[in-house]
């Protein structure tokens, strides 16, 4: 039985309540300030994020992966991702999403490993970084480092093109079209950042930073970062 | 599939041709400067900062003008480089120490130019400064200009203690703007990393370069100049908070919200051994060098009475 390929459709379901789908990564404060308005730019824009996902957030997937029952480099990973996350829209999506991730998880699958991991969080040992839980939980699940790649890399396009939608800048169909085009890139950045240690893990395009970094200062939002 | 998003021309094959430059960069052996400074007391008072070694090596000169700051408590150090800009393989080295109880502004008289790489030689960049408590380090370079073909790598590392302060600005611009350019450059890295006393608090690494799904120039649209700015430490506590305030307050109800100038702010907190350490991370990115010049010159203008007058003036 392949238990592999089910355990990933349901992470990756939309009803796997971690609460992706309140964030925008950062779309839109983009919209908003008139940075993405046509098809074209959202794109870009969009891309922007994967290679970001790619640059900065897979070294961290990658290393929590090897490091899954090692406590002391999952909390020195988490540590430094804190240092290294200092726009503060970003810094709280991931701690977010990380908890999030992990208190889901911990509740459905029976793992002794897991639960140990949510205590850290409850004792505040841990911020609990999106990366790094990803990473740990991909590792304890049994899943291949590339699968969990992969399915970081769609996380981050699934989530924004979702927001698009439910911001009305595009349709449902036209978005899952994007959504294929755009999903050609996800092997392509995985396989440039594959060896990528955590020391050289960097933002490759600033400006979808700089933008999502302004979210806080909207008068109405529709998302939280 | 539009062009710039065609995958095909990237194979498993060329994969270390897509790879990032992560290796140890090809440069010469480096170009050296060392500047130190101690306080002078007086009765209990501080009357000075006094610079006690200045050392440099070509390509790389340190200037310590005595007349621009009006206050001696404060040293104004600039960094420059020989023949206008630095060239492919060029590597600079520079270690700045304060000792406690110090105020100086490191800055430089013109942008740093960085020519086109040659031979696949990189050109290097990088800071060691170790700022004592009650010190404060006022970082303000004009902003790096990558040429086109230039590759460019910076390493600022920033040791702070208990009680010692900094302001660090971090910026650079899309090329020779007049000419024509515009991120043209093969690539430019950038890293900052603040320590509390051995603690990584703060770290900023940006590799500009372009990837086979999108280029740097398309990313970029119109913006021509990226920049960020770091206030950390007890010196800093009013600046930051009104800047807090400032900036970070969600816009009214109405607010016409303009792109040209996008500035942004985070408050930065870290925790060492109990004490707690405050500050902020400013983010800028403009069309024009101007723009910033104008942002970051109000921003920091509550500091210039204590710095003897404003780092920015005649420079834009």
């Amino acid at each position: 039985m392949n238990g592999k390929l089910v355990t990933i459709l349901q992470i990756s379901d939309s009803a796997f309540p971690t609460g992706g789908f309140s964030h925008s990564v950062g779309l839109e404060a983009a919209i908003k300030l008139g940075i993405v308005n046509t098809t074209e730019n959202f794109k870009q824009f969009t891309v922007q994020c994967m290679e970001n996902a790619g640059s900065f957030s897979l070294p961290y997937v990658t290393a929590a992966y090897h490091s899954c029952m090692d406590q002391d480099r999952l909390t020195d990973l988490d540590s430094r991702c804190q240092a290294c996350l200092n726009n503060h829209v970003a810094n709280r999506a991931s701690i977010r999403q990380g908890n999030s991730l992990i208190v889901t998880a911990a509740k459905i699958f029976p793992d002794e490993q897991i639960r140990r991991i949510e205590t850290l969080l409850e004792q505040d040992r841990l911020h609990g970084h999106y990366a790094v839980m990803f990473g740990f939980l991909s590792a304890v699940l049994q899943l291949d480092l590339h699968q969990a790649h992969q399915m970081f890399v769609f996380g981050v396009l699934r989530t924004i093109i979702a927001s698009a939608v439910r911001l009305g800048n595009v349709g449902t169909i036209e978005a899952q079209r994007i959504q294929f085009e755009l999903q050609q890139g996800v092997d392509n950045i995985i396989r440039r950042n594959l060896r990528r240690a955590v020391e050289e893990a960097c933002v490759t395009f600033p400006l979808v930073d700089i933008t999502q970094n302004t979210h806080d200062t909207m008068f109405a939002k529709l998302f939280h970062s | 599939m539009t062009k710039e998003m065609d995958l095909s021309v990237c194979t498993e094959e060329d994969e270390s041709e897509t790879n990032y430059r992560t290796e140890k960069p090809q440069c010469r052996p480096e170009a050296r400067g060392r500047a130190v400074f101690q306080p002078t007391w007086e009765n209990g008072q501080l009357v000075a900062v006094t610079n006690t070694v200045l050392q440099y090596t070509y390509p790389l000169k340190l200037l310590l003008p005595q007349n621009v700051s009006k206050t001696k408590t404060c040293q104004w150090l600039y960094v420059i480089t020989y023949g206008g800009g630095l060239v492919a393989g060029d590597n600079i080295q520079l270690d700045i120490e304060l000792a406690k109880d110090c105020t100086v502004v490191v800055t430089t008289q013109a942008s740093t130019k960085v020519f086109h790489s040659v031979d696949n030689l990189v050109t290097c960049q990088t800071v060691g400064a170790h700022v004592g408590a009650g010190s404060l380090l006022v970082f303000l370079p004009d902003p790096v200009v990558c040429y086109k073909d230039a590759a460019y790598r910076q390493e600022q590392v920033f040791h702070l203690n208990q009680g010692s302060s900094l302001v660090l600005l971090d910026w650079y611009t899309s090329g020779r703007m007049a000419r024509g350019e515009c991120w043209e450059f093969q690539s430019y890295h950038s890293t900052n990393s603040i320590y509390l006393e051995d603690k990584l608090v703060f770290r900023d690494v940006v590799c500009l370069q372009d990837t086979p799904l999108l280029p740097v120039h398309q990313a970029m649209a119109q913006y021509h100049v990226v920049g960020m700015c770091v206030l950390i430490g007890p010196a800093l506590s009013d600046l930051y908070n009104k800047l807090l305030k400032e900036l970070g307050r969600s816009k009214p109800y109405g607010y016409k919200y303009t792109k040209e100038v996008v500035v942004s702010i985070s408050p930065l907190r870290f925790e060492r051994e109990g004490e707690e350490i405050h500050g902020t991370v400013v983010r800028v990115m403009a069309y024009t060098t101007t723009q910033v010049f104008t942002e970051m010159e109000r921003i920091l203008q509550d500091l210039f009475p204590r710095l003897g007058g404003n780092p920015f003036a005649n420079k834009y």
